[in-house]
């Protein structure tokens, strides 16, 4: 693979070169501070403006172009990573030496940026139409979420930790914000977007001078800005653990557990923690949040750990029967307690680092796998995949039984089933 | 070893059968990290009832399902993951209507991989004690399927749709059918179905062929089958007539939604064979319902819909059209869609654009290890065969073949299910 810089006036092009793929993918993305009206603005805008152009007035017409690219993918996504927030153009393209149209690699790389800078907005307000189309998606996807238990109690949960935290922003927010929205705010958005930070990831095996070169004549017209950005990293850190019930109509009861996780240092961060929340309950079906809860006790059917890097959290999930909450608490705490007394021994910590390495070199089989670390090493320091598999090595029981004074219990969150007959 | 060619994108499959009768397929990706290896039966939650020389037997609904989940045991203190741990490489398995798929997913040790995989699921293990532990677990994933208002919505439609089909039936079973599975049936269901001729080993990624045969004679030559009893499914012939005509899911839904299906004798279209018919359905519907058509454009600027997603399914005897919806305003919503079924629209350049950029993009196909995996497993489930000439197919299809079609698809057997918002 052939990492590449393009340095641009208002915006950097970082490309790689692999002949692993038949694809081509590029990002734009752009980012800010996140504020909580914001994240919600920014993700109305980026559907709104993968949906329609000048150009191509709806999402009809914008589909209609991209089959005659060949089934080239289009759309924007809204991405809240610990205090950051990153709006995103995603296009996915065939590579060009498949197609014999000698304009293909000029047609499909003006796209995105047609759509981007080129919006529908009418004076100062965007086309209502569209603007509709996508306002009524939304608020449905809003509703959508309190029919999916996992996504109710995980946001509860979430918010119970504290409400203006970033962590607890979700990128679909609520019906009120929603309604809040308006074509002259989005209007608003879209120049605070344009003005926000921008870079592009291109991934493929083309000419990347030429490809750059291309991105270049489409992309010169913005205001070149130079913002400081936030850490990225929250910090999370509550006085004392906070016990929260609430009723649903759901047929199972849904546990989460949050802790924060303080004084982290670069290398628990990028590896070690991974090894802990793999053992814990991250991994697969040998770990000990799964044996104790599934296995021994046939509490539930799946139970995961999940590391929030950036939010300096990790968050324990499971749905389990409403009368076995309290057992499903005290064998969680038994885990973490096998974990602080180093019950693991050093054959599962290489199967650990054994997948590890396994997850590292999968994502080096996916164009979104290599360019998303490729982001987070440009703008975090996160060392390459190649370098971080090298890193695995050196990473000692020690260290991960260290890490249990580091984490503190912070919320458990337990929504209960009702009591009607279930079917939801 | 037999090289079947994709026809015009250089792609080739390998196919063999190991001395035992097991069918293997391979396709080689030279620059995959990863290799995804998948041991499938031929046997799924349709199955329940079947032949072994004239004698009848029927087992509980779900036992295709259950079989997957008590499988991954392989003594009283050892279960797939104490292989496959040690390998980092990460497993699973599934169960549809029609097959069981183990699953591996790896980046080194291909050998140990493929002799795990071929050793656990040929290592038939149950206990009564095993048996009576699953149930719990499987409770809590069938309850957790009442949780999702499209798993009922789904089953609810196939009840409506289907007299004899067992599509009706949950894949995983009710909860009443689980609590009547015994040792016998679990016994029953390996002894007939595990068998190496009911099988076929699919193995994707940057292999040799001819050693991924070896290892797999030299594995199961270890083994003992007993000969294959050639069992017969039996299946009721299922009418043309829907069982229901309209059925109202009252839940606690936030956003209303409905499945619109027809149903229409597969005779009728028997100029086509099932991949023709599926390709000319295909392209229909999206033409007509996707994103590139005026009606749904239509529906989401005038707030009829807010999401419409069509798709069809041929079976032995029926052929099915479904277009899923969401609305606030549900019944004009269906109202809609009703009448754009009656009047299903061929439009001549649109068809062509569809058919040109999927012949453009068949490379993309054999792109990465695990869908190609996946789409092999549906070649050999669905049409039971590899298509290699997917190339020739789009390029017979002619608009008069479409218009054909159309002229065979009436909402005559129709049936609605709505899921509505439930009045408290």
């Amino acid at each position: 693979m052939e990492y590449k810089k393009f340095e641009y006036p208002s915006f950097n092009l970082y490309t790689v070169k692999t002949n692993r793929f038949k694809t081509c993918q590029m990002e734009i993305i752009f980012q800010s501070d996140a504020n909580k009206q914001d994240v919600m603005n920014k993700t109305f805008l980026a559907d709104l403006m993968s949906d329609c152009s000048k150009k191509y007035q709806s999402r009809k017409d914008v589909a209609r172009k991209l089959e005659e690219l060949y089934q080239a993918n289009f759309y924007g996504l809204t991405n809240k990573t610990g205090s950051r927030l990153m709006t995103s153009f995603v296009l996915e393209f065939l590579n060009p030496r498949y197609v014999n149209d000698k304009d293909y690699m000029l047609q499909v790389l003006a796209l995105p940026f047609e759509m981007i800078l080129n919006p529908r907005i009418e004076a100062g307000d965007f086309d209502i139409k569209n603007f509709n189309v996508v306002k009524n998606r939304m608020a449905l996807e809003i509703l959508s979420v309190s029919e999916n238990i996992s996504r109710v109690s995980l946001k509860k949960a979430l918010e119970k930790l504290d409400s203006n935290s970033p962590s607890s922003y979700g990128v679909l927010g609520s019906i009120s914000e929603l309604d809040k929205i308006t074509p002259k705010s989005l209007a608003e958005s879209y120049q605070d977007l344009m003005n926000s930070v921008c870079d592009i990831y291109l991934i493929g095996n083309i000419n990347m001078d030429e490809a750059a070169s291309i991105i270049a004549s489409n992309f010169n017209n913005r205001v070149v800005k130079t913002k400081e950005l936030a850490n990225m990293y929250v910090d999370n850190k509550v006085s004392k653990k906070k016990i929260y019930h609430e009723n649903s109509r759901f047929l199972e009861t849904n546990l989460v557990q949050i802790y924060s996780l303080d004084g982290l240092n670069e290398k628990e961060k990028n590896i070690t923690f991974h090894f802990y929340n793999y053992l814990l309950g991250g991994g697969g079906l040998n770990t000990k949040l799964y044996q104790l809860l599934r296995e021994k006790n046939s509490l539930c059917y799946g139970i995961k750990s999940a590391y929030l890097k950036y939010d300096n959290l990790l968050v324990i999930q499971t749905s389990i029967d409403k009368k076995d909450v309290k057992m499903a608490c005290k064998l969680i705490d038994q885990a973490f307690m096998e974990m602080k007394n180093g019950d693991f021994s050093e054959e599962d910590l290489e199967h650990a680092k054994e997948n590890f390495v396994f997850s590292l070199n999968l994502s080096l089989d996916n164009e979104s796998g290599i360019l998303n670390n490729y982001v987070f090493h440009i703008m975090d320091n996160l060392p390459l995949i190649e370098d971080r598999i090298k890193m695995i090595d050196d990473v000692t029981k020690e260290e991960i039984v260290k890490l249990s004074s580091k984490i503190k219990p912070s919320i458990t969150f337990v929504l209960e089933s009702g009591d009607n007959d279930g079917r939801n | 070893m037999e090289e079947i060619k994709i026809k015009g994108i250089d792609e080739v499959i390998y196919t063999t059968t190991s001395k035992d009768g097991l069918p293997i397929y391979i396709w080689k990706q030279e620059y995959a990290k990863s290799f995804y290896l998948s041991l499938n039966v031929n046997y799924g939650s349709l199955h329940t009832e079947f032949k072994i020389n004239n004698k009848k037997y029927q087992v509980p609904q779900g036992i295709a399902h259950f079989m997957e989940h008590i499988k991954f045991n392989i003594d009283k203190n050892t279960t797939a993951n104490d292989l496959f741990d040690p390998l980092g490489s990460d497993i699973n398995a599934f169960t549809t209507f029609r097959y069981t798929s183990y699953l591996v997913y790896g980046t080194s040790k291909l050998k140990e991989n493929i002799d795990s995989l071929l050793n656990y699921v040929y290592t038939p293990y149950f206990t009564k004690e095993m048996i009576k532990k699953e149930k719990g677990i499987i409770t809590s994933e069938i309850n957790m399927g009442y949780d999702q208002p499209y798993n009922r919505l789904y089953f609810a439609f196939n009840n409506a749709l289907y007299q004899k089909e067992k599509y009706r039936y949950l894949i995983t079973g009710e909860v009443d059918d689980i609590k009547k599975v015994d040792l016998d049936d679990i016994m029953l269901v390996y002894n007939t179905f595990y068998h190496p001729k009911n099988m076929f080993l699919v193995v994707t990624g940057n292999v040799n062929p001819y050693e991924i045969e070896k290892i797999v004679n030299d594995n199961l030559s270890k083994k003992e089958f007993s000969e294959y009893v050639n069992p017969v499914i039996i299946k009721g012939k299922e009418p043309k007539e829907v069982a229901e005509k309209y059925v109202l899911l009252n839940s606690n839904v936030e956003v209303e939604k409905a499945k619109i299906g027809i149903k229409i004798p597969k005779k009728n279209f028997k100029e086509f064979d099932d991949v023709e018919l599926n390709i000319i359905l295909n392209i229909i519907l999206s033409s007509n319902f996707g994103d590139s058509s005026d009606l749904k454009e239509e529906l989401l600027q005038n707030n009829i819909i807010t999401f419409l997603s069509p798709s069809r399914f041929v079976l032995d005897d029926v052929v099915v059209i479904d277009v899923t919806i969401e609305s606030e305003i549900l019944d004009e919503a269906i109202k809609r869609v009703v009448d754009a079924l009656n009047h299903l629209v061929v439009d001549e350049v649109d068809i062509k654009r569809k058919i040109n950029s999927a012949i453009a993009t068949l490379v993309l196909n054999y792109e990465d290890v695990e869908s190609v995996n996946n789409m092999l497993q549906n070649y050999l489930v669905y049409y039971h065969r590899i298509i290699p000439d997917l190339k020739d197919i789009y390029e017979s299809i002619t608009v008069d073949d479409i218009k054909r079609v159309v002229g065979q698809i009436s909402t005559e057997n129709i049936s609605i299910v709505t899921m509505k918002k439930e009045e408290y």
